[in-house]
């Protein structure tokens, strides 16, 4: 086929547009995107409204049980996620399919990656190794027969482990932490994991 | 979110040039759809913030092919294995016609999707400025990879 039949061709192909009869623009701009950003937003949301809400409210339970400290600390915490939700949020609203797509998808790539990584460090952090060091402290002042005398008068339970008992609880001291971190871990990969790959699949094809 | 007048005459003017490049992006009618439906969602959303620093064709053609290229990795594996859409047929040509467009778009589907969007702005008669433009490369790579993609092409429908 000569190269002037390709675009004569192409211009024949262009009077059966049969297929855009009975498009509906309304119902086209109103319906659910398809796109992997609007996915990732949409659960990014979900988060940032739990956060709002669930901290805050942490955060003036703290206060008025444990002290103006631990309420401080809990809005701080609030704040820094606050805000560090509304730059991704903002970063993927600023995706624009008419500018540069490749280096402003590898962009959101690259900060949702660090997302994730520092959520996944943050819960092994808080499931694991917090667990596991105050475990730890413990049997460190049990051992060394340093119990605060305020731990000893308190009105808790009070009651000694026989051996098997204390292997018992040794056993879910060690494995439940891990088991727990192991489950947030797999619920994160779970929720953004095969996101962040098409996105990446996406970058990659680009190129 | 409304669309308003102007948008709507805007799209119903470019309807043709958005289907057809999600026709030839589309491994089937259903995908064809919610390719153009992706497009007219993207195009609403990107015309917020249009600020008339590139025409308004180049401006439509840059979404549609960006949107599409991005959504046809999802299904790659398919490609490969695509059939004819059956809007690929026109009721008013002759035989030998049809069976020629079908050999042209069964050819661009065959094509890689960077290549795919080089042959469709050339087939669309734009310019090379104009197609460097909406692709963001330079002019003198558009002439280089048009005349390989051409060719490339005509092995494939020439078997």
């Amino acid at each position: 086929m000569a190269e002037l039949d390709l675009k004569e061709l192409w211009k024949k192909g262009e009077s059966s547009l049969a297929d855009s009869k009975g498009f509906d623009l309304d119902k086209s701009v109103k319906s659910k995107s398809k796109d992997i950003l609007q996915k990732i937003k949409f659960i990014l949301t979900i988060e940032f409204w739990l956060n709002n809400v669930i901290t805050t409210s942490l955060g003036v339970f703290y206060y008025f049980q444990f002290g103006a400290f631990w309420g401080i600390f809990t809005w701080v915490f609030f704040l820094i996620y606050f805000f560090y939700y509304t730059f991704l949020i903002k970063s993927i609203n600023a995706f624009d399919y008419a500018g540069e797509v490749q280096s402003s998808l590898q962009k959101i790539y690259n900060y949702l990656r660090f997302y994730v990584l520092h959520y996944k460090a943050v819960i092994w952090i808080t499931f694991m190794i917090l667990p596991y060091a105050m475990a730890a402290y413990g049997f460190y002042l049990g051992f060394t027969d340093q119990v605060p005398p305020e731990w000893v008068e308190s009105n808790g339970p009070k009651f000694e482990f026989t051996k098997s008992q204390a292997y018992i609880a040794l056993g879910i001291i060690l494995v439940l932490p891990f088991l727990i971190a192991l489950g947030f871990n797999s619920l994160v990969s779970m929720i953004y994991g095969r996101k962040i790959k098409k996105l990446k699949s996406i970058i990659n094809g680009l190129g | 979110m409304n669309p308003d007048s102007f948008f709507k005459d805007f799209v119903e003017e470019n309807k043709g040039i958005i289907y057809k490049i999600c026709r030839v992006y589309a491994n089937d009618r259903e995908e064809m759809q919610d390719f153009v439906q992706e497009v007219t969602i993207q195009l609403w959303k990107s015309s917020q913030n249009f600020e008339n620093r590139s025409k308004l064709s180049t401006w439509v053609y840059r979404v549609t092919l960006n949107v599409c290229l991005t959504l046809s990795r999802k299904n790659k594996r398919r490609v490969d294995t695509v059939g004819l859409l059956s809007t690929d047929y026109i009721d008013d040509t002759d035989h030998t016609e049809q069976e020629q467009i079908s050999a042209l778009y069964t050819g661009i589907r065959k094509l890689n999707d960077a290549d795919k969007a080089i042959i469709l702005l050339y087939l669309e008669d734009k310019s090379y400025q104009e197609i460097a433009d909406i692709l963001g490369i330079t002019v003198s790579n558009v002439g280089v990879k048009i005349t390989r993609v051409k060719s490339k092409l005509n092995d494939i429908i020439n078997g």
